[in-house]
C-alpha cells in the first residue's frame, strides 16, 4: 500500500510540474520566439519541443541524487521530488536561455545592491537553510558521524556561490539556483542517513508543492 | 569568579553580543519607522477627527470604533495610548513588549537561559513572515506583539497548573483574610487577563479558551482532579472576551463591504487562503517545528508531554479558525508562530539536554537564524524598504 501511495503522491507531483512548466513556458513565449527565429508560423510543435527539453533537464536534476540512493525506492524518489519542487526556486526556460545567449560580462554591485541581492538569497535560503544546518547537525553530532569530503565541498561551494551572487548582479539567481542544488544534494545525502518518521515533513512539503504550483501559476495568468 | 562561571563567560558574552546587535538594529529599525497608514487615523479621535488629546478621547474612539469598525477594542485602546504618547516613546514601548514577548515564549518552553532567549529573539525576527506589518508599523506591533505576549502569559498560568505546579496561592495553606485577599487578587488577575486574551483578536483569542478548557478537561477526566476556581474564572472570561471581540457590531457593518460571489468561488478563495498561509507564510517555522518533534520521538523516544501537545492543537485551531475570516494577512500568523517558536525551543531543549551532540546543533541554529535576522534588519535599515 504505501508503494502504491508514493508512485500515486509522484504522479501528481509530476503532473503538477507539466502543467506548471507548460503555463509557465508557453506565457513567457519561448516556443513562440523559437518559432520565429526559425521562420514558422505555428508555435505549437516548439511549445512541445521546450516542454520536453524542460522535463529532460528536471529529470536529470532529479536523478542525480537518486542515482546515489540505496536502495532506490519509490519513497527515495518522492523525497526526493517533493524536496526539489518545495525548496529549489522557480527558474524559467526564458531565463535558461536569456542566460546562455547574453554573454555580457555581469556587473559587479555595491553598498545597497549587495544588500537587495543579500536579502533576495535569504529569501531563497530562508526555508533550506535551518533544514540542512539540523540534518547536518545532527548527522554530525547525535550519530557520531563525521562529514564526508563531498558535504563539505558542496557545502563551501554553495557558500561561495551565494556570496558571488551578492556581489554579481544579473547572475544571482542562477547562482543561487546552483548553491541551493548543492545544498539540497547534501541535505538529501544526509537525510537518508537518518532514521526518524518522515512522512510529517512529507506531507508539509508535498503542500509547499503544490503552492509552488499554483503561486507560478497566477503569476502567470 | 567560580571555574563553571570562568568556563561559561566566553560563551555567555557571545550570546549578549548577538542579543544587543539584534536590539540596537531592531531599535534603528523602530526609529526609522514612522507612524503609517492605520496609525494616522488611529492618532485621532475616530469621531471628532481631532488630534488624540486625552483618555477621554480614546474611550470615545473605541466606543465609535467597537460599533462601526471592528470588535479589536482592548489592542486598539492600547495602540492609541502608545500612539498618543509619541513616536520615541511607543518604540520604547515596543522594544519592551518585544523583549517580554521573548521572555513569555522562553517561560512557556520551560527553557529560559541567555542561548534560548537569544535563539528566542532571532526566531522571532528570522521565520517572521512580514517584519514590517507585524513588528513594526504600530498598529500591527500592538495587535501581534502585544497581545502575543499576554496570551503566552495566560497560556503559561494554565500550562503551570496543568504540570502540577499549583497557583502560588493555592499554596499558602494558612486561612485567614490574607489568603482570601489573595485568592480574590487572583481570581480579579486571572479574569483581567483572561478578557484581554479573549478580546485581542479573533483567532487566538477563541483558540485560548479552547486551550483553557482543554487544560480544565485534561485535569477532570485524566488527571481526575478538581480545577479551582480561578481557572474556569480564566476560561470564562476568555470566552466573554472572544465573543465581545467577535459580535462586534462594526464587524458586520464591515463584512458588509464584501461582494459576495458564491459559495463555490468563497470555497476555492478560502482554500487558496489557507494554502498560502500554511505553505507560505507559515512554513519555515512549521517545518523547523516538525523537523524537531520528528528528531524528538526518534531520539528522545519519548512521547510529546500533554501541555506541548496541546499547545500545538491550539497552534492549528488559531491557523484553522483563519478560514472564517475573508483575509488571511501574513501578518496574522504573528501569533502561530509564537507558538511554534514555544514548541521548536521546547523540542530544541530535550534534546540538547539529553543528547550532548545536540548542544552544537543548536549553536549551529542559532547562527543561521542570527545571520538571518540581522541581514532583514540591516536590508530595512538601509533600503528604508518600510
Amino acid at each position: 500500500v504505501k508503494k502504491y501511495i508514493y508512485l500515486m503522491l509522484t504522479a501528481i507531483l509530476a503532473a503538477g510540474t507539466l502543467l506548471t512548466l507548460h503555463d509557465m513556458q508557453v506565457s513567457e513565449g519561448m516556443g513562440l520566439y523559437l518559432a520565429l527565429q526559425s521562420g514558422h508560423e505555428d508555435r505549437r510543435l516548439f511549445d512541445i519541443a521546450v516542454d520536453i527539453a524542460a522535463l529532460l533537464l528536471l529529470a536529470i536534476l532529479l536523478w542525480i541524487p537518486f542515482f546515489n540512493a540505496k536502495p532506490k525506492t519509490g519513497e527515495h524518489f518522492f523525497r526526493i521530488m517533493v524536496c526539489y519542487l518545495a525548496f529549489m526556486p522557480g527558474i524559467s526556460t526564458a531565463y535558461i536561455l536569456h542566460f546562455f545567449t547574453d554573454f555580457s560580462v555581469p556587473a559587479i554591485a555595491a553598498g545597497e545592491e549587495i544588500l537587495i541581492n543579500a536579502e533576495k538569497i535569504l529569501d531563497y535560503i530562508r526555508l533550506l537553510a535551518p533544514f540542512a544546518v539540523l540534518l547536518g547537525g545532527v548527522y554530525c553530532f547525535s550519530e557520531g558521524q563525521r562529514l564526508l569530503r563531498k558535504h563539505i565541498g558542496c557545502g563551501m561551494a554553495s557558500i561561495v556561490m551565494l556570496s558571488a551572487g551578492a556581489v554579481l548582479s544579473g547572475w544571482t539567481d542562477m547562482l543561487c539556483f546552483i548553491a541551493i542544488y548543492l545544498l539540497l544534494l547534501v541535505a538529501l545525502d544526509l537525510w537518508k542517513k537518518l532514521t526518524f518518521t518522515a512522512w510529517p515533513i512529507y506531507g508539509i512539503l508535498f503542500f509547499k508543492c503544490i503552492y509552488n504550483f499554483y503561486d507560478i501559476m497566477a503569476k502567470y495568468n | 569568579m567560580t571555574e563553571d562561571n570562568r568556563k561559561y563567560l566566553p560563551i555567555t558574552l557571545i550570546y549578549i553580543s548577538i542579543a544587543t546587535i539584534l536590539l540596537v538594529l531592531l531599535f534603528l529599525v523602530h526609529q526609522q519607522t514612522h507612524f503609517m497608514m492605520d496609525d494616522e487615523w488611529y492618532a485621532t479621535n475616530l469621531v471628532t477627527g481631532e488630534k488624540l488629546q486625552s483618555f477621554s478621547d480614546i474611550l470615545e474612539s473605541q466606543k465609535w470604533h467597537y460599533d462601526n469598525w471592528g470588535g479589536r477594542s482592548v489592542t486598539h485602546g492600547i495602540l492609541q495610548m502608545t500612539l498618543m504618547s509619541g513616536e520615541f516613546w511607543a518604540n520604547i514601548f515596543n522594544m519592551t513588549a518585544t523583549l517580554l514577548l521573548v521572555f513569555m515564549i522562553c517561560l512557556l518552553s520551560g527553557y529560559l537561559n541567555a542561548f534560548s532567549y537569544v535563539l528566542g529573539l532571532s526566531l522571532v525576527i528570522a521565520l517572521n513572515a512580514n517584519i514590517k506589518t507585524s513588528m513594526l508599523w504600530q498598529s500591527g506591533t500592538v495587535n501581534y506583539v502585544y497581545a502575543t505576549a499576554w496570551i503566552l502569559l495566560f497560556l503559561w498560568i494554565y500550562v503551570r497548573a496543568l504540570k502540577g505546579t499549583k497557583y502560588r496561592v493555592e499554596k499558602r495553606q494558612n486561612a485567614g483574610t490574607v489568603r482570601v485577599f489573595k485568592q480574590i487578587a487572583a481570581l480579579a488577575g486571572i479574569s483581567v487577563l483572561g478578557l484581554m486574551t479573549g478580546w485581542s483578536n479573533e483567532n487566538m483569542g477563541p483558540a485560548s479558551f479552547l486551550f483553557a478548557v482543554g487544560v480544565i478537561g485534561y485535569k477532570y477526566f485524566i488527571e481526575k482532579e478538581k480545577s479551582p476556581l480561578w481557572m474556569y474564572m480564566g476560561a470564562f472570561t476568555t470566552l466573554v472576551g472572544s465573543a465581545l471581540c467577535i459580535v462586534a457590531p462594526g464587524n458586520f457593518v464591515r463584512s458588509k463591504e464584501i461582494y459576495y460571489t458564491g459559495l463555490v468561488n468563497m470555497i476555492t478563495e478560502r482554500m487558496i487562503m489557507m494554502l498560502q498561509a500554511g505553505a507560505a507564510f507559515l512554513l519555515p517555522s512549521v517545518l523547523l517545528c516538525v523537523v524537531l518533534g520528528c528528531m524528538y520521538c526518534r531520539y528522545q523516544k519519548a512521547a510529546v508531554k500533554v501541555e506541548y501537545i496541546m499547545l500545538g492543537v491550539m497552534a492549528f485551531l488559531a491557523f484553522g479558525a483563519m478560514v472564517l475570516s475573508p483575509h488571511f494577512p501574513d501578518r496574522a500568523t504573528f501569533g502561530v508562530m509564537c507558538l511554534l517558536i514555544v514548541l521548536i525551543l521546547h523540542f530544541l531543549q530535550e534534546l540538547m539536554c539529553r543528547i550532548s551532540g545536540f548542544r552544537r546543533c543548536g549553536y549551529l541554529l542559532l547562527g543561521i537564524s542570527a545571520i538571518i535576522s540581522a541581514v532583514k534588519l540591516l536590508s530595512i535599515i538601509v533600503l528604508q524598504g518600510v
